[in-house]
């Protein structure tokens, strides 16, 4: 998928529907779309363009309540004001910085302590691959996966042996499941689970592959990750393919209203309402016969109390 | 009484760097006795449970060769305690081990069957338990059989006496403080205004032993609050009520006692408040009490689940509540417990995007312990539920909650607080 022309606030926009598991609502700030990664998956072009501070901050400064902010677009450790970025937005109230990285830079231990003191302590690494040969299909970056492995390892010691820093670190991975990578899943989890993540999000980038393939291999590797004791969940997979999985299904873990027009075999779905249903460029490449409707549900009143709590606290 | 004093140990395991005000209270009224004030040697030991070491613990006894040993035992310590008390009976057979605390206390003779080692179990408040235990075995005055609230061993019996109504004047009890049993330290000094609590959580021990309240004077609080707040070094401490804004006229008079003494900025932290109950007035006394930080539920935010348990719960009260108190600059710490019974994985993830949205200063996310002498442990089949019967009796499903969606919602949870905890100090500067 690409999309030469996306202007930063398409792109944000985009960024949104792909990247929608968070219990926590970060204001996402789009830094630029400079790069040293050039994935598959990816849909903005790596035309090292990056905004500028003060744009930035004006962006920043318009924001209505600033405590949780998420700083992406291209890969944000390259951008040559991220710190000064960082340090005004914690001078200005910012509690909560998390960095949508690739890790690479993160390598270098003085790069990564130079966020975290700035105030920059939440992280979410992306990894495609467990091994170089899958990981680099995917970022096309001869040499990416070592430095992703070592910005991973970065990340554990601050989180497990530093003092000053320790219970602030956290950690979640994010893993983008497309045809290059997605029989390499159950590997990915136990490499991550090697460095001690908080968090392990598989999301489905693409429409190249069977998703009802994908989606078994994403429960495979869901269950490893439970089994040993790390939180996983998985974006992009309609819940029809995820029996059993469903409290790993990021759009029932947060419910949001789709109006979407439906596929016939949706129509009839017990989660009709708040699934999207199979992404069209998929349908209309593969058709929809993997996709059935689940009759019936166990969780149907408890995600409606899910809905209803959401516009609750949003009152508050 | 022998000639050379008694030595009486008394042992806890607490959160590291914390006294047993517990034990406090035990050794306070006991030397109010003159007989025993004179004649025996009680000292308190406090070991961190999460560092402590069970034969750290036992090379102590050995030195000091107490001629009594009482255990104060908690769900997180049991085991420990356990594994001591059998360590000290081998190497010190004659010494009677007395076990007392809210793990042991209900169901203290089952206890005694279960594990050879202890000889008596304290049934409930141990003050007045505990004296008449070292008159038995230091004066020879009474015999087991006559103390009640307790449970004893008898050959290869265990008798369980009449429980003891609790005291019912607590200024019979002297202050641990006021007397030097212990010393007030930044951080770790816990004060009490009354015991019991008005509510009847079925997860909690505190509601379910006895009806009704039972106050300490004002006088006696205030002469406590005095000497804490007179010390310059300590810059926070706690009162362990179980609801601190029990009703507008204590807390009115509470907060004008810690106003007026409060001479060096000393802040409460940590204490616990009815949030349904939080209004205007109520924030007003908190901030004049110093109150830097309070803990308070939901514990869930599924109504459902708060009747179950007999839990009063009003989300919109509740919000407004923590809103109020935020905004007058007090911490708010929101508890939530996994595995209550009427939740499943889904109510869970709901009472944490509940909680999120109040914008507490953390979350702090436990496990369900279904606790001796809680209405859980003592009706288990009306809920369904199944747990450990040895501490820390983690719950493992009930009729709602299966524990394989038990343990998804702890990671779930887990992974999600961390996230939401992970967050800076508030830091604002001007434009």
């Amino acid at each position: 998928m690409t999309l030469p022309c996306c202007t930063p606030r398409k792109l944000a926009i985009l960024y949104i529907v792909c990247n929608s598991f968070d219990m926590i609502t970060y204001h996402r700030l789009f830094l630029g779309s400079q790069c040293d990664n050039d994935c598959l998956v990816c849909p903005a072009r790596n035309d090292e363009k990056n905004r500028g501070l003060t744009e930035l901050i004006h962006e920043f400064d318009a924001l209505d309540d600033p405590e949780n902010i998420e700083l992406w677009g291209g890969e944000p450790t390259l951008h040559k004001d991220l710190v000064s970025l960082i340090s005004y937005a914690r001078s200005r109230g910012a509690r909560r910085i998390k960095l949508a990285t690739n890790a690479r830079s993160l390598a270098e231990w003085d790069v990564l302590t130079s966020l975290a003191e700035q105030g920059c302590r939440l992280f979410e690494v992306k990894i495609n691959g467990s091994r170089p040969e899958t990981h680099e299909a995917v970022t096309g970056a001869r040499g990416s996966f070592d430095q992703t492995i070592q910005g991973l390892q970065n990340l554990g010691t601050l989180s497990s042996s530093s003092k000053e820093y320790g219970s602030s670190i956290y950690v979640g991975a994010r893993v983008a499941v497309c045809q290059a990578n997605f029989e390499d899943l159950t590997s990915i989890v136990s490499l991550l689970i090697s460095f001690g993540v908080d968090r392990i999000v598989l999301a489905r980038r693409g429409s190249d592959f069977l998703l009802g393939e994908a989606a078994q291999m994403a429960a495979n590797a869901m269950k490893v990750a439970t089994l040993n004791r790390t939180w996983s969940v998985c974006e992009g997979f309609p819940p029809c393919l995820m029996k059993a999985c469903e409290m790993h299904v990021a759009e029932l873990i947060q419910p949001a209203i789709q109006e979407r027009e439906r596929l016939k075999a949706c129509r009839a779905c017990a989660y009709k309402d708040i699934c999207g249903g199979p992404p069209e460029d998929y349908i209309r490449k593969r058709g929809s016969r993997e996709f059935r409707a689940v009759s019936s549900s166990p969780y149907l009143e408890d995600l409606r109390h899910l809905l209803n709590t959401g516009s609750l606290y949003a009152k508050q | 009484m022998p000639n050379s004093k008694s030595r009486i140990l008394l042992l806890s395991f607490n959160a590291a760097g914390h006294d047993s005000l517990a034990l406090g209270y035990i050794k306070a009224f006991a030397l109010k006795e003159p007989t025993v004030c004179r004649r025996t040697q009680i000292e308190i030991l406090s070991f961190s449970n999460e560092e402590g070491d069970v034969r750290q613990a036992l090379y102590y006894i050995t030195e000091y060769k107490p001629h009594l040993l009482g255990l104060s035992c908690y769900c997180w310590s049991m085991e420990k305690i356990l594994e001591l008390a059998r360590s000290v009976k081998q190497i010190m057979p004659d010494v009677p081990i007395v076990v007392g605390g809210p793990e042991v206390g209900p169901v203290a003779d089952q206890y005694l069957e279960k594990n050879q080692a202890l000889d008596v179990g304290v049934h409930d408040e141990g003050e007045a338990v505990f004296l008449d235990l070292i008159k038995c075995y230091f004066a020879r005055k009474g015999r087991l059989e006559d103390i009640t609230g307790i449970s004893f061993r008898k050959g290869q019996e265990v008798v369980r006496n009449k429980d003891r109504p609790p005291i019912k004047d607590l200024d019979e009890i002297p202050s641990p403080y006021l007397t030097g049993v212990l010393t007030p330290r930044d951080g770790v000094t816990y004060l009490q205004s009354f015991r019991g609590c008005p509510f009847r959580c079925g997860f909690c021990y505190e509601g379910g032993r006895h009806k009704g309240l039972r106050f300490f004077s004002y006088e006696r609080v205030k002469a406590e609050v005095e000497l804490v707040m007179g010390d310059p070094g300590i810059r926070s401490f706690h009162f362990v009520d179980s609801v601190f804004n029990l009703n507008p006229k204590h807390l009115r008079k509470i907060a004008s006692i810690l106003r007026d003494a409060n001479r060096y900025d000393t802040r409460l932290r940590t204490i616990e408040v009815f949030t349904e109950q939080v209004d205007e007035e109520t924030v007003n006394y908190l901030v004049q009490a110093g109150v830097q930080s309070v803990e308070t539920g939901p514990q869930t935010a599924i109504p459902e689940t708060q009747k179950r348990i007999g839990r009063y719960f009003d989300p919109e009260k509740f919000a407004r509540g923590v809103r109020l108190m935020q905004e007058a600059g007090i911490e708010v710490w929101c508890d939530l417990i996994v595995g209550l019974p009427g939740d499943n994985f889904f109510r869970c993830v709901a009472s944490v995007a509940y909680a999120m949205g109040l914008k507490p200063s953390r979350i702090v996310m436990s496990i369900l312990h279904v606790l001796p002498g809680t209405s859980l442990f003592q009706e288990p089949g009306r809920f369904g539920l199944a747990f450990d019967r040895n501490p820390p009796h983690y719950v493992v499903g009930n009729d709602t909650f299966p524990f394989e969606q038990i343990y998804e919602a702890v990671l779930f949870s887990s992974s999600a607080t961390r996230e939401y905890n992970a967050a800076l100090p508030e830091k604002r500067t001007g434009n």
